[in-house]
């Protein structure tokens, strides 16, 4: 964890450059200033902060209000994420449990998340991933040693990334998602965030396995020739 | 390494929809190739992109009129309540907690702290050394040890070939994964070595011959039993056995 420049203006800056979600974001800051925001000045975002420096803050400093913020970007959209879940076990009360999990293993686990191997959003995904995969298996009775934890590890010693390269990454893969055709995005939202296996994407849409599997491999394929 | 997960078997693992006896066999792959997991932390930025536009997309279904007039708590779905508890939480764990422990709990996997070298992912599953599992023997030159990996409807087992050993040919009634641990063997496709990921579809027909300088040892993933098609060895097919109910 090299980033030391972590300045109060970085708290109030999302990772996503579009200008509809730092308005959103700070919008939201603004709402959420109650009584544990301390004095805090709200700068006007820089480029290089973003949610990374927020959680290197909360991991180093046990910083609350840096905590309030990161909840309040995440904890719709971890939400939004249980909600989603094609499941017989889906509802608002698990919904509503997944972000409980996520959010006190972001607090515990912040320490751990290291900037050069992937950023905010990606580490918070795998959470909510592995959280929501738990509470399934919970659901379902299985019985086994092995929890989510074990068979999706976080990032583990890789790449001579940077966190710059790392950034450069996410950001060729967010252009790539916005530009796929939608049909493409709409496979890849029914596997990632409905949690269905190709073979259950193509039993809920009517389309032949091969359909599916080709619109994947095009996305995918898309996406890696940009990185 | 040549025998790889292909992408539909990534995508669903870093999605998180592969059935965990199937998501350990990739995470066991992933311990010995690195250019896979590089293609993870790629599909799993993508999910973390999916992730954030999940809500956005349901924002987009409030016009922008209408959300700006909702009340803050609707238009985020999170209540001041569900926040206060999560705060409740932390408080409550860090009472818990020394200091001094939160930043000492561990981070990544450490997969070298074992004299067996097995991936991490299989050590709770294995914890005293594979030698110690409930080896049974299918003939002069296989044996199995079951794992209980919490998947009903999968056999989740180590197969041990000895060296220079053939297993007899058989075919599958369902898909079969396998990835090598230790060792290494070939069928009519190739030499497969550790690390190795292969995936047997209902109805292939193979048959692994070990190396002659090494046991090998798999870690297989079967759908449906596995039925045997040599002369002789209808009467010690394992799978057969371990089905309830199927004849």
């Amino acid at each position: 964890m090299t980033t030391s420049s972590i300045t109060t203006a970085s708290l109030s800056c999302s990772e996503e450059n579009s200008s509809k979600s730092l308005h959103d974001s700070v919008n939201s800051t603004q709402k959420k200033q109650t009584g544990n925001m301390q004095s805090t000045n709200i700068g006007s975002p820089s480029k290089t902060d973003d949610w990374s420096s927020i959680l290197i803050k909360i991991a180093k400093d046990r910083d609350r209000v840096a905590f309030g913020k990161l909840f309040d970007h995440f904890a719709p959209k971890i939400k939004s994420y249980g909600l989603m879940l094609r499941s017989q076990h889906t509802s608002p009360q698990m919904a509503e449990e997944l972000v409980q999990d996520v959010m006190l293993k972001v607090w515990l686990k912040a320490h751990c998340f290291d900037v050069n191997k992937a950023s905010a959003s990606t580490w918070i995904f795998t959470i909510a991933r592995n959280c929501r995969t738990d509470f399934i298996r919970k659901e379902n009775r299985i019985d086994t040693e092995l929890s989510a934890d074990d068979l999706w590890p976080m990032a583990e010693e890789d790449g001579p990334y940077t966190s710059l390269h790392q950034r450069r990454i996410e950001k060729n893969i967010h252009n790539a998602v916005a530009q796929l055709p939608p049909e493409q995005a709409d496979v890849l939202k029914r596997i990632y965030i409905e949690g269905k296996s190709h073979s259950e994407v193509s039993a809920a849409t009517g389309l032949p396995l091969g359909t599916v599997k080709s619109r994947v491999r095009l996305a995918v394929g898309k996406l890696r020739t940009l990185l | 390494m040549s025998h790889r997960p292909d992408i539909h078997w990534l995508t669903d693992y870093a999605a998180g929809t592969l059935p965990s006896s199937q998501a350990l066999c990739v995470a066991v792959h992933l311990s010995f190739c690195p250019e896979s997991r590089k293609q993870v932390e790629q599909l799993n930025s993508l999910g973390a992109i999916m992730f954030t536009n999940a809500i956005n997309d349901d924002d987009n279904l409030i016009s922008e009129s209408v959300a700006t007039e909702l009340p803050d708590e609707d238009h985020a779905s999170i209540n001041q309540e569900l926040r206060s508890k999560v705060f409740d939480l932390i408080d409550k764990e860090d009472i818990k907690q020394q200091p001094s422990s939160v930043t000492a709990s561990p981070c990544a996997n450490d997969a070298s702290n074992k004299a067996d070298l097995l991936p991490h992912c299989l050590q709770k599953l294995i914890p005293d050394g594979i030698d110690q599992l409930d080896w049974k023997k299918l003939g002069t030159a296989l044996s199995v040890a079951r794992l209980s990996a919490g998947d009903d409807s999968r056999e989740v087992a180590l197969h041990k070939i000895k060296a220079g050993g053939r297993v007899s040919n058989h075919d599958h009634r369902g898909r079969e994964v396998t990835v090598v641990l230790q060792g290494s063997f070939s069928d009519q496709n190739g030499l497969y070595l550790p690390g190795d990921f292969l995936v047997k579809e209902a109805g292939q027909e193979h048959r692994p011959i070990a190396s002659e300088d090494a046991e090998c040892i798999c870690l297989s993933v079967l759908e449906a039993p596995v039925k045997f098609t040599g002369p002789i060895t209808s009467l010690i097919n394992p799978f057969l056995k371990i089905k309830t109910g199927t004849p």
